[in-house]
């Protein structure tokens, strides 16, 4: 369900790479590879728009395979689960705590923790005209 | 009547990453949800762990029972495999199938063998069978196998062969943690990669 291309630089500077805000598809992951190689997901929701790398924090998924789910605006890791929030990358949900409960008490090696930090990496953009545009050294 | 046999390969990556991936339970039910898409802990003694994994087949829940043990560092069992609910009718109230997957560095310690024994207990009306739940099982096995041996190269392309530093991590959950810790995690470099093999 989502969609990929590659995004050719504009005005053959090599520079930037962007895409038609037209182009995006509203409440679905629109999956792009810019020219430097990394793969992003760009949401259109509500009226924003948010970009994110595709390396999942937690282990490393490509989370462009992952579910997206519109009701809650949540990206699921296809490795894992994990759920995050695509208005602000946050973690939001590990769907296997319940299931697994009865391990999950601290031990030596093994302290869990309430609310895990993992965020998605944003990656950084501007708006030019008609078009969302990828700085190449925006990433943070 | 008993039908024993052996599946054994290479897995292209470290004993540490091998096994660190299949203590890693939470993604049994995300990565394998083709399979079972749920994926519970029913109890715990020790290194043994009854589990239940069910899937949706007709409208009904489904599913099977088992025990998973663990012997460190690197051998898994899992036998008394029950249906779930228990009245289903399934294989399992004829056939006993108990497995011992080990694995182990080939010599040049780079990567991993698999090595899965399988004994099934066969009643005589099904013997003639034998070769055809060895196949399907041993088919099972590879394409399980296929997706995590994905994994652990997606893995390896971000963060270096052999990397288990996320697995070390306090906050990371893994079944017998402790454990995996105290075999593969004395040697690990700043990168997170393994210094050496532990002693198998």
């Amino acid at each position: 369900m989502t969609q990929q291309g590659i995004v050719g630089a504009v005005d053959g500077s090599d520079e930037r790479d962007s895409v038609p805000v037209a182009e995006l598809e509203e409440d679905r992951p629109n999956v792009y590879v810019l020219s430097s190689g990394t793969k992003v997901l760009v949401f259109r929701r509500n009226g924003q728009i948010r970009a994110f790398g595709e390396v999942c924090p937690h282990m490393g998924a490509d989370l462009s395979e992952g579910s997206y789910c519109p009701k809650t605006g949540t990206m699921a890791c296809p490795w894992h689960g994990y759920r995050y929030s695509i208005d602000d990358g946050r973690f939001v949900e590990n769907p296997n705590e319940g299931s697994m409960a009865l391990l999950r008490v601290p031990s030596k090696h093994y302290h869990p923790e309430r609310q895990p930090s993992y965020c998605l990496r944003s990656v950084l953009f501007e708006i030019r005209g008609d078009r969302v545009d990828f700085g190449r050294k925006r990433d943070r | 009547m008993k039908h024993r046999f052996s599946l054994i390969y290479e897995l292209d990556t470290t004993v540490a990453c091998a096994v660190a991936a299949y203590l890693d339970a939470e993604h049994y039910a995300n990565l394998h949800n083709k399979y079972s898409p749920r994926y519970a802990v029913l109890s715990q003694d020790g290194y043994r762990l009854e589990v239940e994994q069910t899937w949706r087949y007709a409208g009904w829940t489904i599913g099977q029972i088992y025990t998973a043990e663990y012997q460190p560092p690197a051998r898994f069992l899992q036998y008394d495999i029950r249906p779930s609910p228990w009245w289903m009718a399934s294989i399992h109230h004829v056939v006993r199938t108990r497995t011992d997957l080990r694995y182990y560095p080939t010599p040049d310690g780079e990567k991993t063998i698999s090595h899965l024994e399988v004994e099934l207990d066969i009643p005589f009306w099904l013997w003639p069978l034998r070769h055809v739940l060895e196949r399907q099982l041993c088919s099972l096995k590879r394409e399980k196998d296929q997706e995590d041996i994905e994994m652990i190269q997606r893995r390896a392309k971000l963060f270096g062969r052999g990397n288990i530093k996320d697995y070390l991590a306090d906050h990371q959950f893994l079944f017998h943690k402790d454990a995996f810790v105290e075999h593969f995690g004395g040697a690990v470099e700043a990168d997170g990669s393994a210094v050496s093999e532990p002693r198998l």
